[in-house]
């Protein structure tokens, strides 16, 4: 190797040794904001669902959160058009379920033709309310039809497991 | 290349209508269609691209003697790339609603050729003050397309303007939504990818037709602007 490669080389390695310092700093300076952020707009979506100013410790069982007054809340996924759809259901368990609300919280699909998904008072989306386990999701919407049925067998499957809280589940 | 080395105020006229970067090369093409569906996802990516380019000129400018000759594209593409990690990482701290819906292309800032090209044959050839400044011009110029497009794209397809500006701005932002009274629902076509073309193709022919006009009024050297402008 000529020497002028060699030393070129060597300022290659530096200049990636800078950049992953700067990337590092980075991290570490916005990592918390973000955890901070993520967990914020997950509480804000179950706050907002169920319309309470607060909600008991976290009990996840599975999927399903027993709130132990007729009402649960449910987390999944659906395989959407550009990867997972991460949503969040309130739902009526006894005696017979039903959805109350739906967000979803976080998803990659194409932004201008699923930025509905964001926006849980959009008709598609209001549609799910009431809807009970066995009825069939909404119709699929023109323009984003991977992603509404997508979501839309996801949340009836989901729906479909839902059960009643067990024995000593609900003190 | 003389162009590019007289830069100010009338390079930044140039830029902003017949000279865009976006629109006379097509270069970025695939953000701009992509993200300028509403105003808000516009000024989102804008700003986004312009510290990008920002950052990585006066990076590229700073090192250019360091850089060696055979290995300066991995070199460009790697500053470029940090830039553009560094730019999402932030995006997600400080606005995540919005990185909820750009997030995709906010990534992909480091394949956009605009940021490449003025590395390439500007950035890394002149003192980082210089480069600054033209990083500023270009970015400006690649903003304007970006907002015009991203404008004439929610009047059409979704018949708002300024709709979810409290993503951005906070909720002082949420009554800045204009609606186009007497319409319902925009045109969906607009909002959807052939929108996107079609959009763009009829502002790169203002674009072409406002650079035509103007060399058309440079030949007539001898008259006077007012001149000019009371005769037409």
């Amino acid at each position: 190797m000529s020497r002028s490669r060699l030393t070129g080389s060597v300022a290659l390695i530096a200049i990636a040794l800078a950049c992953a310092v700067a990337l590092a700093v980075t991290r570490e300076l916005t990592a918390p904001r973000i955890a901070a952020e993520r967990a914020a707009a997950a509480n804000a979506a179950l706050l907002d669902m169920t319309g309470r100013p607060a909600l008991p410790p976290e009990a996840w069982s599975g999927n399903l959160w027993h709130l132990c007054d007729g009402t649960a809340l449910m987390r999944g996924r659906a395989d959407g058009y550009a990867g997972a759809i991460e949503w969040l259901l309130f739902i009526d368990v006894a005696p017979a379920s039903r959805i109350r609300a739906l967000r979803v919280i976080a998803h990659r699909e194409t932004p201008g033709i699923a930025d509905f998904l964001n926006a849980p008072g959009h008709p598609w989306m209001q549609a799910f309310v009431a809807r009970g386990a066995g009825e069939p999701p909404p119709d699929t919407l023109t323009g984003a039809t991977i992603t509404t049925r997508a979501l839309g067998q996801s949340l009836t499957t989901a729906l479909a497991t839902a059960t009643p809280p067990g024995e000593g589940e609900c003190p | 290349m003389s162009a590019e080395l007289t830069p100010g105020i009338s390079r930044l006229g140039t830029v902003l209508t017949s000279g865009n970067p976006a629109w006379t090369s097509l270069l970025g093409l695939c953000p701009l269609l992509a993200v300028s569906t509403s105003v808000v996802n516009a000024l989102t990516l804008a700003v986004a691209t312009t510290g990008v380019l920002l950052g990585s000129s006066i990076a590229i400018a700073t090192l250019r003697h360091r850089i060696p000759e055979f290995a300066r594209l991995p070199a460009f593409v790697l500053i470029i790339a940090t830039w553009t990690t560094c730019a999402v990482m932030l995006l997600e701290a400080y606005a995540y609603e919005i990185y909820g819906s750009i997030a995709l292309f906010v990534q992909i800032i480091v394949t956009n050729c605009i940021i490449l090209a003025r590395a390439e044959s500007f950035a890394s050839r002149v003192p980082p003050l210089a480069a600054a400044r033209d990083a500023l011009i270009v970015a400006m110029g690649f903003a304007a397309a970006l907002l015009l497009l991203g404008a004439v794209r929610e009047i059409a397809g979704k018949a708002t303007l300024f709709a979810g500006m409290e993503q951005l701005f906070g909720p002082a932002a949420a009554g800045w939504e204009i609606t186009v009274p007497g319409v319902e629902s925009g045109l969906l076509i607009v909002v959807l990818p052939p929108g996107a073309f079609i959009t763009a193709g009829l502002l790169i022919a203002l674009s072409r037709g406002i650079a035509a006009r103007r060399s058309a009024r440079g030949r007539r050297t001898d008259n006077p602007p007012d001149a000019v402008e009371s005769r037409s």
